[in-house]
């Protein structure tokens, strides 16, 4: 294990149903992990999909206009539609509210949890940079940014260890990570939650996609377009995104990289 | 459009064809630029890791395949094209090789060079591919990247672990 040397703050703390974590190792006021977290919660009351008061779902409802929400909720459903637009509808949405598709009970119909939750720790990550933080990460169910080194007087980047699908305790990669996001989207810890939008069933063939590039929110909605795209479809789609490199864990144990992922491999 | 691939063509191989081809230049006929390089002791043409019983019984076909095709065995090699498809960055068309249910090759056929972003797209990041079998390691990391994880399973995961270390 890691051990701690110089200043810094570490904070782990239970929020959107999984654990956020931020670690910083500059001098920074407490003030301003406060302020991280009261934006998570924030965050929360503006997208959860388990509330029915919340932003995300009165539009979804039809009782509040789009126009009518808050900025961020409006920066991010215009996300979510360059999103679907890229991916040519694998990430979607609205898949709740299409009534093509078998009705699922308690699925929302708009749900943004795609990319919402990478949205939201990319705005953490701004929020300590701009609070002078210059090297630091903030972790959420698989969704990083990682900023500077752990050490500032060492060279290489943060040790990002990629979850290995179905050995709990194991890596499956070890990536250096620096100035970068990184998001991995599965299968294997929530079951199939991993709905195809145009079929309306879960995605299959894929265990994990592992995605990182400058943008947390991006690579997390490529993340979950790769894995809905499948084994076949979902790599070259991936390799053809600039600025973005993944790997992807089939089910079959068989493991795909874009050519630009290895410069982030240990 | 509902795929990024939606109509195909199944054409049957011998493997003694693609190996030839593969063992000539190392490239891909149809492109220059997009080739599957084999890492470490994978070499593209072997057989994939036993899934069940699909060595003996024919696999279930990709997603984009055109039902009514002949059902493909483990040692048969397939390349599959995708029709090309018209979208708002240009026109896409990869054709894929399959051994049994493996990935061994993707080739773009066809890439955007219609509008400044299709071009990058088309000159830098043609899809390039490379293929290993999955390894399980267990080294000194700062931070995990894994599919969410529950409130309830992070105090077992490697996450919490870390977490609880640097407390």
């Amino acid at each position: 294990m890691v051990t701690r040397v110089g200043p810094g703050v570490r904070r782990a703390e239970e929020q959107w149903g999984t654990v956020i974590t931020l670690d910083v190792r500059d001098d920074i006021d407490e003030e301003v992990i406060d302020g991280c977290f009261d934006w998570f919660r924030r965050v929360d009351d503006l997208f959860s999909t388990w509330r029915p008061d919340t932003e995300i779902m009165r539009i979804g409802r039809g009782t509040l206009l789009p126009e009518d929400a808050s900025p961020e909720v409006r920066e991010v459903l215009d996300l979510c539609e360059q999103m679907r637009l890229e991916s040519y509808g694998a990430f979607d949405i609205s898949v709740g509210a299409n009534p093509d598709l078998p009705a699922r009970p308690g699925r929302a119909p708009l749900d943004p949890s795609g990319l919402v939750k990478g949205w939201a720790v990319a705005k953490a990550g701004e929020m300590l940079r701009n609070a002078g933080a210059s090297s630091f990460f903030v972790t959420a169910g698989g969704y990083l940014v990682a900023r500077g080194r752990p050490q500032h007087d060492e060279a290489g980047g943060w040790r990002v260890g990629v979850q290995h699908p179905w050995e709990r305790d194991r890596v499956a990669a070890v990536l250096s990570i620096s100035d970068r996001a990184v998001a991995t989207s599965g299968r294997y810890e929530r079951g199939e939650h991993i709905i195809d939008p145009r079929s309306g069933r879960p995605a299959e063939g894929l265990a994990s996609v592992t995605v990182v590039g400058r943008d947390l929110a991006v690579a997390d909605a490529y993340a979950t377009a790769t894995m809905v795209l499948g084994p076949v479809d979902g790599m070259p789609w991936l390799a053809s995104r600039v600025g973005y490199e993944g790997m992807a864990i089939g089910d079959d144990r068989v493991v795909t990289t874009t050519a630009g992922f290895d410069r982030y491999r240990i | 459009m509902n795929r990024a691939i939606p109509g195909v063509i199944i054409t049957t191989i011998g493997l003694g064809a693609l190996a030839s081809f593969r063992s000539s230049s190392g490239l891909p006929v149809k492109s220059s630029t997009a080739v599957v390089v084999p890492r470490k002791t994978v070499p593209a043409s072997t057989a994939p890791p036993s899934r069940g019983t699909a060595a003996t019984t024919p696999t279930t076909t990709p997603a984009s395949t055109t039902p009514g095709t002949t059902p493909a065995t483990s040692t048969q090699t397939r390349t599959i094209t995708g029709t090309a498809v018209d979208n708002q960055y240009g026109t896409v068309q990869v054709q894929v090789t399959l051994h049994g249910t493996q990935i061994t090759d993707i080739v773009a056929v066809q890439m955007p060079n219609s509008h400044q972003r299709s071009i990058e797209i088309s000159q830098g990041a043609e899809p390039i591919l490379r293929q290993e079998a999955l390894q399980s390691q267990s080294a000194q990391i700062d931070i995990v990247s894994g599919a969410s994880f529950t409130s309830q399973s992070y105090a077992e995961s490697l996450q919490g672990a870390l977490d609880q270390a640097n407390r």
